[in-house]
């Protein structure tokens, strides 16, 4: 199993309770909270930890893109991936992902990923991402077209990382009279592409196509969810003829391992809970802008209203329901294998460090599971 | 929606509704259609202000005074900008007269039809 350690770099200091007073850490929450000097020091200490999970025997560390949020501090994952190439040797280095439709020239992402592939020579892998919803608002790109953008952004980069140059592309959202990239990836064809997604049917038929088969990860859903999304996939990639392989399904959770089950909620619980609480709440309007999804997804959606932040989550919930793995290193492992067992899937994305988990806790949780759950993982 | 009404009476009734499949699909249908071409550039163009004089023919500006989208603020600067306008202010109402007072509105709308006939 491949396994990736990933942080989103939340804004740890955050008041929570000044924070709860506002819609959402989303988009409005007044940028008056952010200390910049607790913000510097958040950022040294997130890339330390980001970059131990070399040390730990890794084969990936995750950064990603958010905008306009104290959820995480990486509107530009590019300039973290840049700083851990400096910091680390072998280890691959997975974004997951940049957010295509919110450019006006997805080439600058080609040429961004191009030159972390020729830095790290060769260690990055590049995730493609729509964005969610609220970031439609921050960045005042149209939902109604993140689709249309997303795949065209998406053609236009993988052309211009495989045919020679200078070429022409015309799009609908995109026109360019010269696609010549200086540099081109160091990877050939070009660095790997990964689709984390929330699951929607569109994506997950576009990622599986054989034109294409991008490992598909599945962010922050319950086990169920999980499992029937890597199913959906697994059922869309026989319709299309062939069998995905475990490399294709991923799942990006909440890890938190202790020597005990007790001692882990102890120490984690009210971690995720601010994951879920107070760094991903937002409305249903900043989620789902209208056309953001098709009409038929959006009215799944609201049939079933499990929006983020649609409640408040306890961690015995977050536990039970599988959305977040915390407990003791047999407990953990057995979460991830009865996933293994139900889908098959081949990519672990953990998230070790989450909400207001501290330095020194993050550390021993990071320890821990490469001590004692990660060597059962390996094939 | 209860930014739109001022008499809540309008927002309770219309959040109360239980959709068909049918009718979701047209709201949805609608709200797509309003973000494709009203999400960027935002809604609205300010610039377009300085037209206003442009517009020569008789006016009829109907504001409710409790619009808490368009505040009633911009009706006298459409009741200035256009060189033949009447405005027409309506008590405790909001976005949307032509449901919240639909009577009184078409009264207006009559009476100034009429007085262009004239």
């Amino acid at each position: 199993m491949k396994l990736v350690s990933f942080h989103l770099m939340p804004y740890r200091p955050l008041d929570l309770a000044e924070a709860a007073k506002h819609r959402s850490p989303w988009v409005v929450l007044p940028n008056c909270l952010y200390d910049p000097v607790k913000g510097a020091e958040e950022y040294a200490r997130h890339i330390d930890a980001l970059a131990y999970a070399e040390e730990l025997g890794f084969d990936a560390i995750g950064v990603n893109e958010h905008h306009q949020t104290a959820y995480g501090l990486m509107p530009a994952p590019n300039l973290i991936a840049s700083a851990l190439i400096q910091r680390t040797k072998k280890i691959q280095i997975a974004i997951l992902g940049r957010a295509l439709p919110l450019v006006n020239n997805p080439i600058y992402i080609a040429e961004e990923f191009a030159m972390l592939d020729n830095l790290s020579k060769g260690r990055i892998i590049a995730g493609f991402v729509r964005g969610i919803g609220s970031e439609y608002h921050s960045s005042g790109t149209n939902p109604y077209f993140s689709h249309e953008r997303f795949h065209e952004a998406h053609d236009l980069i993988i052309r211009a990382w495989t045919e020679p140059g200078p070429f022409a592309f015309d799009g609908d959202h995109f026109s360019l009279r010269y696609v010549n990239l200086w540099p081109r990836p160091y990877q050939s064809p070009h660095p790997p592409v990964w689709i984390p997604s929330q699951g929607s049917s569109e994506t997950v038929a576009w990622a599986a196509d054989p034109k294409r088969k991008y490992p598909f990860l599945v962010t922050f859903s319950s086990a169920d969810l999980v499992a029937r999304y890597h199913n959906t996939y697994r059922d869309q990639a026989r319709h299309y003829g062939y069998e995905a392989t475990a490399e294709q399904l991923g799942w990006a959770c909440p890890i938190y391992v202790a020597q005990t089950d007790q001692r882990a909620r102890e120490e984690a619980g009210r971690a995720v809970e601010t994951l879920f609480n107070d760094f991903l709440r937002q409305s249903f309007e900043m989620l789902m802008p209208p056309g953001y999804t098709s009409i038929g997804s959006m009215k799944n959606f609201i049939r079933n209203r499990t929006a983020l932040g649609g409640g408040k989550l306890t961690a015995e919930a977050l536990i039970e329901s599988g959305t977040a793995l915390i407990g003791s290193p047999r407990t953990v492992l057995a979460g991830i294998e009865r996933m293994r067992e139900r889908t098959g899937f081949g990519i672990l994305v953990a998230l070790l460090q989450f909400g207001i988990l501290p330095d020194d806790l993050t550390r021993r949780n990071m320890d821990l599971f490469a001590a004692e759950v990660m060597p059962h993982l390996r094939d | 929606m209860r930014n739109l009404y001022h008499d809540q009476s309008f927002a309770d009734r219309i959040l109360a509704l239980t959709p068909s499949e049918a009718q979701m699909d047209v709201m949805l249908k609608n709200r797509f259609t309003v973000a494709k071409l009203g999400w960027q550039p935002r809604w609205f163009n300010p610039d377009l202000e300085k037209w206003l004089h442009r517009i020569k023919l008789p006016a009829l500006v109907v504001w409710g005074d409790d619009d808490k989208i368009m505040p009633p603020a911009n009706a006298a600067l459409w009741r200035e900008r256009l060189p033949d306008a009447r405005l027409v202010m309506l008590d405790k109402c909001g976005h949307l007269p032509h449901v919240e007072q639909a009577p009184l509105v078409a009264r207006h709308v009559c009476e100034f039809l009429g007085r262009g006939r004239s």
